[in-house]
């Protein structure tokens, strides 16, 4: 089952012989794609995209093309999407559906979002960075029953959206305007 | 045509217990407003409590109905008393996800628990089919059909005719409004969603017989910790009434199965059709 990448170790071919290549490909394009997703929030189309998400109605009655911006999203979500897809397949040589539509795949590019905090630019790669060595420890704890990384992930999903629903950094920055309106408070 | 009304009749037998597994996704869905990801998973867990009152006490499935029922309701209760009473006004993909997350977390233990082997229970008795004409009626799917049909009467009295199944639709028209009226509508969701997860280990516990016809002579019981829509299409293929095409399609849900546990890198499955 699957399609099988004939193999060309070349980097040329997007393939190399030894995994650290590899490391510095994903790494460079992570940095890449957080770079570029913090300037779009700064641009006038991430504001753009902020005012939808707060008041859609508000956003076009103020001149913005609701529709298009949304085109617009979708079409870079997909396209960052597309990025990983492809070092995937380069990295694993292997297409197959378990592989991309399972739903332990969505939950895999669902959980750092929803941890790190939905809506923010550092938020999945911070939720990335928790999420992936807990899973990877409790894998190695566990090793001799499968199925406890997805009990882990899934407490962890439960708890944090009964604790902590705008995710670690939504949290950190909710706490941080708090301390600016505090100090503003006390300087009047 | 004999094969159209033999298919027609199969179809309808099997929809009456896809009725009865709805209703308790609806009735979770009208009145706390939640899509409930992880009824296939209570499901699962039903099919569990019968599967084992069956090994350790030999209790027929049927008569096994109030147990798994009573222990469904229970940890529905508890679900909704734990999680999800404090999702109820939270955003809807957050509430989403916190039923995804109880599907995780209850599959997994299962996985865990009762590791990823086929389990079957065997009734002689209980299979045999009548014939009407040249239309084949098994008797476990009639069985089933009549009491999803029996329990889809008994419920809609209750909430129609009863003080808290009033209360009930009450809280689904207008939580508030129901509230100001002097209903305890923490209780009420609670309650349902207690009902909801029984109906679903019911609707399995009975569907389950059909599921496990699998050949005329023994009964036998499929249960294996996997993804509701998976789940459903087990309960819906395996039921075939002996022919090509339902015995075709039975080899295909195995297969994916077997797929399935591959990946997983647990036992395989023994495909004997």
């Amino acid at each position: 089952m699957g399609i099988l990448i004939p193999l060309a170790p070349n980097p040329l071919m997007f393939q190399f012989e030894s995994r650290l290549p590899y490391y510095y490909v994903i790494f460079i394009m992570t940095t890449l794609v957080t770079w570029l997703v913090y300037h779009v929030s700064k641009s006038k189309l991430g504001f753009n995209l902020v005012a939808i998400r707060e008041n859609e109605d508000a956003a076009r009655s103020l001149g913005v093309d609701a529709f298009k911006n949304k085109m617009i999203a979708i079409g870079l979500s997909s396209a960052l999407t597309a990025l990983g897809g492809t070092f995937y397949a380069q990295y694993l040589l292997l297409i197959e559906p378990p592989l991309a539509f399972s739903s332990g795949v969505s939950i895999a590019i669902l959980l750092p979002a929803i941890i790190g905090g939905a809506g923010t630019v550092l938020g999945p790669v911070i939720g990335s960075f928790v999420i992936t060595p807990l899973g990877e420890l409790t894998n190695a704890l566990f090793s001799g029953t499968p199925g406890v990384q997805f009990i882990v992930y899934g407490a962890i999903l439960v708890l944090v959206i009964l604790f902590l629903p705008e995710g670690i950094v939504g949290w950190v920055l909710k706490r941080m305007r708090l301390k600016q309106i505090q100090k503003g408070a006390q300087a009047k | 045509m004999g094969l159209l009304l033999q298919a027609l009749v199969d179809g309808i037998l099997i929809g009456g217990i896809y009725g009865l597994i709805g209703i308790g996704l609806t009735l979770i869905f009208g009145v706390m407003k939640i899509i409930n990801f992880a009824q296939g998973a209570l499901m699962m867990l039903g099919m569990y409590v019968t599967y084992y009152l069956f090994t350790w006490f030999g209790l027929n499935p049927y008569l096994s109905l109030p147990f798994s029922a009573i222990a469904l309701f229970l940890l529905g209760a508890l679900i909704q008393r734990g999680v999800l009473d404090r999702v109820l006004d939270a955003p809807e993909h957050n509430q989403l996800l916190v039923t995804m997350g109880l599907m995780l977390i209850i599959e997994n233990a299962a996985l865990v628990l009762f590791s990823p082997d086929f389990r079957t229970v065997k009734v002689e008795q209980l299979s045999g089919v009548l014939t009407l004409g040249n239309v084949n009626f098994e008797k476990t799917k009639l069985i089933a059909f009549l009491f999803a049909l029996l329990l889809t009467v008994v419920l809609y009295w209750f909430l129609q005719k009863t003080y808290l199944g009033k209360a009930i639709r009450a809280v689904s028209i207008d939580r508030d409004g129901a509230a100001l009226s002097g209903i305890q509508v923490r209780r009420v969701n609670m309650i349902t969603f207690g009902i909801g997860a029984g109906l679903a280990a019911v609707a399995r516990d009975v569907g389950r017989c059909v599921g496990g016809a699998r050949d005329r002579f023994v009964h036998r019981l499929f249960v294996v910790p996997l993804s509701p829509q998976r789940r459903l299409l087990c309960l819906g293929d395996a039921g075939g009434g002996g022919n090509f095409a339902a015995n075709r399609s039975k080899l295909r849900v195995l297969q994916q199965d077997h797929g399935h546990f591959d990946s997983v890198g647990a036992q395989s499955v023994d495909v004997s059709i």
